[in-house]
């Protein structure tokens, strides 16, 4: 007895224990095949974003992805490639203030778990939480319901950053479909259990707007405008700069540059985000008020 | 009082034994100060074994544990052994840090066992040479840094030292050896692995509590003692090839109590009856000295362990004399019931009893000793 040296279990705990990998394969990362109640809208009263002794700035950055039939294999690779790589260098920077993420996994109205949300995670601990959300990949029916997430943000967070700095924070929902024109009042008593009038696309834009500096990435169709003047574009062979088209939009609404988080970026790269970035408007997203 | 209680020759002597017998009595604290987690100390109690390797060998007492800024501890490997301690006693140790005791980090671990499967030194794989080497090179991290950064600061931290130190020198390696296949390369070519350790041993760290002033930390204590990992004769100054980076007599003892304003009041040097080498090295081998060791078993690094026979019982003397030059050394000799109480030379057989020491403690059993 005594415990001591290092064995070869050791070194599969430490290449995969709860941590995400690109060798990783769907099974190994997600576990869970039913909802987690901690995750359901419909329990969860409010999530909290606050400033503390050690993160006495938080910035609250909400990630919302599609995780229905549609995506195919996508989901699993833009949380093995894409999140994991823009929690990590977003969490290794101070660029941005004390980012505190959250994830989200958006299905469809009809859904099983229509949507799934994490709590705001001040460190790289919300890869555990990443990791116990439920790829239902349910759906089926076109478009989608992104606005769930829009509508969630906007009713059941509460952020230090708006209430101490009135500064508002960061969403982006990542998908392939167009949004639903509306969110009707019966789905929103189901899913959230909140008594309200249905509402439009536009209305739960203009409900998340007033906290967050909302963004929606459109996979694989540049033809495609979820919210105007805030919809990016990435191709499905491009989602390896995922991290970098995120962090780009941030720095350019924050008025920072790009370089002090991600480091001089190669041609492919550079290229990628500009053209994702084409038309988008990073200024003048309702007030925004330094305090 | 404060004791030191040193390893006579190439350690597993019985230095677990010896800290168990002198904490016995009073309030202890035992201060771990050279080498790190590999070091195993066997302590039987009661019928219960356990190896002691970063908690005191006096933790079966319910001493506590300080660890000097003179060692380097391994935050990753400290959970299994206190959990393992904790399942074998239901008692939680107590342990205290110096604000400066840098820790060794899996950076090191996966240099040292890359470099053993290359070219085996007879190392235990558990990085402190490759710790000692990095701290000099200005890449050292404390515990107190673990314990007060973040999670994120923390793998930031450890990530720069991967990036600027761990992976050059890993470079370095790779083409001294030509570049060869290794598991250890590919590990710490993976972030996943800083990921999974940093949040390991950020989760371990809170067993551990960060002292200030170590004097009046000893003052809260009957009694201080030393507990030296390893023996004189793999000290860092005798053999660097095979040896141990760390100061194995009373070096760093005298070092700590002179900054502190304290005293040394014994020094109890152990050995067994026999020798013995667990690791490379020269040894001359007795393969009929029907000897067996629990605790010294095969390991990958290691091998197995060989005895053998003391050349001449002034050999040990003398080097004891060598290291003890400010206090007159006890003496603890441990197996005396394996030779029927002779220590065994290659000039013959010496009686225990006739030990030039004022004081002369013995062990024929496992878990005491008596002063004769």
């Amino acid at each position: 007895m005594g415990g001591g040296s290092y064995t070869a279990h050791d070194w599969d705990k430490l290449r995969t224990s709860r941590s995400i990998t690109r060798d990783s394969t769907e099974n190994d990362l997600f576990k869970n095949k039913t909802i987690l109640e901690k995750f359901d809208p419909k329990y969860i009263a409010m999530r909290e974003s606050r400033d503390s002794d050690e993160h006495p700035h938080s910035t609250p950055i909400a990630i919302g992805l599609d995780v229905t039939g549609s995506m195919g294999y996508l989901p699993e690779k833009i949380i093995k490639e894409g999140l994991n790589e823009l929690m990590k260098k977003l969490y290794a920077s101070s660029t941005i203030k004390d980012p505190q993420l959250m994830f989200a996994a958006v299905g469809d109205v009809d859904d099983r778990a229509p949507l799934q949300v994490t709590q705001f995670e001040s460190d790289i601990r919300i890869a555990e939480q990443l990791l116990e959300l439920w790829l239902e990949k349910g759906g089926g029916d076109y478009p989608e319901d992104y606005s769930l997430f829009w509508y969630f943000l906007a009713k059941h967070t509460d952020t230090d950053s708006m209430k101490k700095r009135n500064r508002k924070g960061y969403a982006f929902t990542i998908g392939d479909a167009p949004n639903h024109q509306t969110l009707r009042a019966a789905d929103i008593k189901k899913i959230f259990n909140d008594e309200t009038k249905s509402l439009t696309l536009q209305e739960t834009v203009d409900m998340c707007e007033k906290s967050y500096n909302l963004f929606h990435i459109v996979i694989d169709d540049n033809s495609l405008t979820v919210i105007p003047n805030r919809t990016i574009h990435i191709d499905k062979s491009e989602l390896d700069y995922l991290p970098e088209v995120i962090i780009t939009a941030i720095c350019k609404v924050e008025g920072v540059n790009p370089a002090d988080i991600l480091g001089e970026v190669d041609d492919k790269a550079k290229s990628v985000i500009e053209h994702s970035l084409k038309g988008v408007q990073f200024k003048n997203f309702g007030d925004v008020i330094e305090v | 009082m404060i004791k030191a209680i040193i390893g006579a020759n190439f350690g597993d002597e019985g230095k677990g034994l010896a800290i168990n017998h002198f904490s016995c009595e009073g309030k202890n604290l035992v201060v771990r100060h050279n080498g790190g987690a590999q070091s195993g100390h066997t302590v039987e109690r009661d019928g219960k074994k356990f190896v002691f390797h970063e908690l005191s060998s006096g933790s079966f007492n319910g001493a506590d544990t300080l660890w000097a800024d003179t060692y380097h501890p391994d935050l990753y490997t400290l959970a299994k052994e206190y959990d393992a301690f904790y399942s074998l006693t239901g008692v939680a140790p107590i342990i205290f840090a110096s604000k400066d005791t840098k820790i060794t980090i899996i950076d090191d671990v996966f240099l040292n066992c890359f470099k053993e499967t290359q070219n085996k030194a007879g190392s235990c794989g558990m990085g402190i040479w490759e710790c000692v080497c990095r701290n000099n090179a200005g890449f050292g991290i404390t515990v107190e840094q673990v314990k007060n950064l973040d999670i994120t600061r923390l793998y930031a931290l450890l990530k720069n030292i991967r990036d600027k130190y761990s992976i050059p020198r890993l470079l370095k390696l790779a083409e001294k050896y030509h570049n060869p296949e290794s598991m250890y390369k590919d590990l710490l070519l993976n972030d996943a692995t800083l990921f999974n350790y940093a949040l390991e041993i950020k989760a371990n760290v809170s067993r551990i509590e960060i002292v200030d002033d170590i004097g009046e930390l000893f003052d809260r204590y009957d009694n201080v003692l030393f507990e030296n990992g390893q023996g004189l004769l793999i000290d860092g100054d005798l053999d660097m090839e095979h040896g141990t980076p760390s100061k194995t007599g009373l070096h760093n003892v005298v070092n700590l109590l002179n900054k502190h304003g304290k005293k040394l009041d014994e020094a109890i040097y152990v050995t067994r009856t026999y020798l013995t080498r667990h690791g490379n090295g020269d040894f001359v081998e007795e393969a009929n000295l029907g000897c067996t060791d629990e605790t010294n078993v095969f390991n990958e690094w290691q091998g197995d362990i060989r005895y053998g026979k003391f050349t001449s019982i002034n050999g040990l003397l003398r080097r004891i004399e060598n290291d003890c030059t400010n206090i007159k050394p006890h003496i603890l000799v441990t197996h005396s019931n394996i030779t029927g109480g002779k220590i065994l030379t290659e000039q013959g057989n010496f009686d225990i009893a006739n030990l030039p020491f004022e004081k002369i403690y013995v062990s024929d059993n496992k878990e005491t000793a008596v002063e004769i």
